[in-house]
């Protein structure tokens, strides 16, 4: 087994194990165990981090072309979410829900071909390592503002103690929500420049563009719902939830169930 | 009345029922989409408004999601515009939301932008052009392009991976900008792009054993036979069938090779002339072989031609200033959010 087999299993047992830690985390209410699931999450993703690093000096291009790969660096940016947010603001029992999401994410990964296709002149350009990045952090930051949302809501309707409080959730919600959308708006960006200098026009109509600009628009709507007060708290849960399935549905749905020419990301 | 319809049209809440009729409506429109691919997938050959025109004779019901999302983004941009406008008239307070309304602008720039290349734009693919060639720029008066080398780069497995064009861009007689054209490397020009597209390869003539001489028989070419006859190519022709039709777009060939003639003129040495169709296939005429014309093992010659697309957006400029000012909108509000967030720090610990 070659070090980037190793670094990638590796960090899918220990992002395993750390889902457990937090779910004993649940149970138990021992704050040691949080630590613990904490520092899981740091190796794994520091496994992680070291693989996707040695995958891009491997290929000499940040390796984010296949489903495979797009699948890794979705993970790999939920994971960093994750962290910014836990080490920023100690999510605790939170981080279940994205742990598992990044568990997931890895599990379908890790069955699919692994290696690293070779660059074909048309990606060969920083504006698409700029536009899959900065997507992919929008991506991931959709994501855990659907974590959040969902939180809050069990929050509301159980007042779970070990969860934070509902309000704190609420403003979680909203900054993932906004950064997400910044990190969105430039991926656009960068991806709009690229294709007017590959194609010759800055939009495509084809599925995947329509249905990134919809998702665009769809947040760049939430960003002004959080000042409406009747759209405060749980609408707004429901909103990051309902975002996060037209995100998947852009990322996934799109990529497997149909033919574009934007089959990636 | 006028107050109140004004800070409606600057409300929060007009820009989340326009954005979300918007989505709705475009979630509709994608699925039309993906229904009639073969309608759909020629939206991008064209300018919206060129495209929505020829596509006007199939229209039907379930493809007024056009115009309809077209009004609906018009709207927003007039949402956005308002919105922008009302927080210009307060700066002096609202100076801080700095990034957020330049998100504004931008997106006002790039609509505009959008709707101005849509309406007056120009898009044009598969332009053949041979090296040394010189085409018009189509829909551009006075405008042209030549090319001046050309070199498609091909995969191990011999698949083309880029096409390399050295191209010029003229007004006239006037070079305007010379560049290498390749993948994500396009001419641009005000609003012009020229990008490379495909390319394809033109049988010219016949290279050739004449006389146990090598030579090249194509459009032009001058051969003195031993007995001080001379013979002129005047034309070659890929297929006889297709005389005068063989000349495509912007006066490429793209003609395969089925039946191949030249159109050859005869001159002895008593300076006589005659014109003789040589058809490849019906072997050589009883004139050209009393002359002493005898080809033998004859091997296509090719010409490649660049296939290149020219696209005009006269919108494109204002596009990339709406996009600079996005991206920087983007920058002030993170680097706002956190001076706020550092502000009024808190952490939650369980």
């Amino acid at each position: 087994m070659d070090i980037n087999a190793l670094l990638l299993h590796g960090s899918f047992v220990l992002y395993g194990l750390s889902v457990l830690l937090y779910v004993a985390n649940a149970r138990l209410h021992w704050p040691r165990l949080h630590r613990l699931a904490l520092g899981t999450v740091l190796v794994a993703f520091g496994c992680q981090s070291l693989c996707l690093g040695l995958r891009w000096v491997a290929a000499g291009y940040l390796p984010v072309t296949n489903l495979f790969s797009t699948l890794f660096f979705f993970s790999w940016s939920l994971a960093a979410t994750y962290v910014y947010f836990e080490l920023r603001y100690r999510l605790a029992s939170a981080g279940l829900f994205v742990m598992l999401l990044n568990l997931l994410l890895l599990y379908i990964a890790l069955p699919r071909d692994s290696t690293i296709p070779a660059l074909i002149p048309m990606l060969d350009t920083p504006l698409f390592t700029l536009h899959v990045v900065f997507s992919f952090l929008g991506y991931a930051l959709f994501a855990m503002a659907f974590s959040l949302a969902v939180l809050y809501l069990i929050q509301r309707k159980t007042s779970g103690l070990l969860l934070p409080s509902s309000s704190m959730l609420k403003q979680l919600n909203e900054e993932a929500i906004f950064l997400g959308f910044c990190f969105f708006t430039l991926s656009m960006l960068f991806g709009s420049y690229w294709a007017y200098v590959a194609w010759g026009y800055y939009f495509s109509w084809n599925i995947k563009a329509l249905w990134s600009a919809l998702i665009w628009l769809y947040f760049a709507g939430m960003c002004h719902a959080k000042f409406i007060r009747r759209w405060q708290g749980t609408g707004y849960a429901w909103l990051s939830i309902f975002g996060f399935a037209l995100v998947l549905f852009t990322y996934l749905g799109i990529g497997l169930l149909m033919s574009s020419s934007h089959p990636l990301a | 009345m006028l107050r109140q319809l004004w800070n409606f049209c600057c409300s929060a809440k007009a820009t989340i029922i326009l954005t979300s009729a918007t989505t709705l409506v475009a979630i509709f429109g994608s699925a039309q989409i993906m229904h009639n691919p073969q309608l759909f997938s020629t939206m991008d050959s064209k300018p919206l408004l060129e495209w929505w025109y020829g596509y006007l004779p199939q229209a039907n019901i379930y493809s007024l999601w056009i115009p309809l999302c077209s009004a609906l983004i018009v709207l927003l941009c007039l949402n956005t515009l308002c919105c922008f406008v009302d927080w210009i008239c307060h700066l002096g307070s609202r100076w801080r939301k700095m990034g957020e309304y330049l998100i504004h602008l931008g997106f006002i720039l790039v609509v505009i932008a959008y709707a101005w290349g849509s309406i007056y734009g120009m898009r044009s693919s598969n332009n053949s052009i041979a090296e040394g060639e010189i085409i018009a720029i189509p829909s551009q008066r006075g405008y042209f392009l030549r090319l001046n080398s050309f070199a498609p780069q091909f995969a191990p497995s011999g698949r083309p991976v880029d096409m390399l064009s050295n191209v010029t861009l003229l007004k006239g007689d006037q070079e305007l900008k010379t560049t290498t054209v390749c993948f994500n490397h396009p001419l641009t020009h005000g609003g012009l792009a020229v990008l490379p597209g495909s390319y394809t390869q033109q049988a010219v003539g016949f290279s050739c054993s004449v006389n146990q001489q090598q030579v090249e028989l194509k459009q032009g070419s001058t051969h003195i036979l031993p007995s001080g006859a001379r013979v002129n190519v005047l034309e070659f022709h890929p297929d006889i069938q297709y005389i005068g039709r063989d000349r495509g777009k912007n006066g490429a060939a793209n003609m395969p090779l089925r039946n191949p003639a030249f159109l050859l003129e005869l001159s002895g040495p008593t300076k006589e002339r005659k014109t003789i169709w040589y058809v490849v296939k019906q072997g050589v005429p009883q004139q050209l072989l009393a002359a002493g014309f005898t080809p033998q093992r004859l091997t296509p010659l090719y010409k490649n031609y660049s296939q290149l697309t020219i696209n005009r957006d006269p919108g494109a400029p204002l596009a990339a200033a709406g996009g600079i000012a996005m991206a920087l909108g983007v920058l002030l509000s993170l680097r706002s959010f956190y001076v706020k967030r550092f502000r009024n720090s808190y952490t939650y610990l369980p």
